[in-house]
């Protein structure tokens, strides 16, 4: 899943380290997150959301991945 | 001394029970130097369990890898993954001996032909009332 979790990162000047350790998980979750080979689960990406003070539909791009999934559900 | 994380100092605690089971058994019967080799291997694996699980610090270190959502899934993924893969290669062992016994005429691939049923057979098994039970749970 698409996520805006490196630009919201980088512009609050974190380190991987610094953000998974906020969040209680390990740097390689962050970094799996940020690669868009893992999705977090809501807990974790509503706790990330807060660290950035933002939403977590804001910060998952979820109206994109909503618009993205429907177009994969209607070419099934 | 309190135990922090019980599995741990089980698994720590079975090494060190079969390392001094093979030194006592290097004693009591036979002295064989292998035996002595798994001995030390054994001991060496125990003891950092059982180190671990008495220390706080460290006992909470493994619980939160343990309980972290990405190595939940990772773990899941690889059960999920190895339990196909078990399913696979007993199909594969199952025909082959088969046909190789129906070849040969040997009952000897027969048995193995039937040991890799037997496993598929419990696997299948296995897998259908996890199914149901998470089914009825989820």
């Amino acid at each position: 899943m698409k996520t805006k979790i490196r630009e919201y990162r980088t512009a609050a000047k974190l380190t991987q380290q610094q953000l998974a350790e906020q969040v209680h998980v390990s740097s390689r979750t962050i970094i799996s997150i940020e690669k868009e080979q893992y999705s977090p689960s809501l807990m974790l990406a509503y706790r990330i959301a807060g660290v950035f003070g933002v939403s977590v539909e804001e910060l998952c791009c979820l109206k994109e991945n909503k618009e993205q999934e429907d177009r994969e559900y209607e070419n099934l | 001394m309190k135990i922090y994380n019980k599995k741990t100092f089980f698994v720590g605690v079975y090494f060190i029970v079969m390392a001094v089971g093979l030194v006592v058994l290097c004693f009591i019967k036979e002295f064989k130097p292998y035996d002595l080799i798994l001995a030390g291997f054994c001991a060496l694996i125990g003891v950092p369990f059982l180190l671990r699980s008495l220390s706080y610090e460290k006992s909470r270190k493994d619980k939160l890898e343990e309980q972290e959502e990405r190595n939940r899934f990772i773990a899941l993924q690889s059960n999920s993954k190895s339990h196909q893969l078990t399913q696979i290669g007993c199909s594969v062992i199952m025909v082959l001996f088969f046909a190789m016994s129906r070849i040969s005429g040997s009952a000897y691939f027969v048995g193995i032909g039937i040991g890799a049923a037997f496993c598929l057979t419990v696997s299948l098994f296995a897998e259908m009332f996890t199914k149901i039970y998470y089914e009825k749970r989820s």
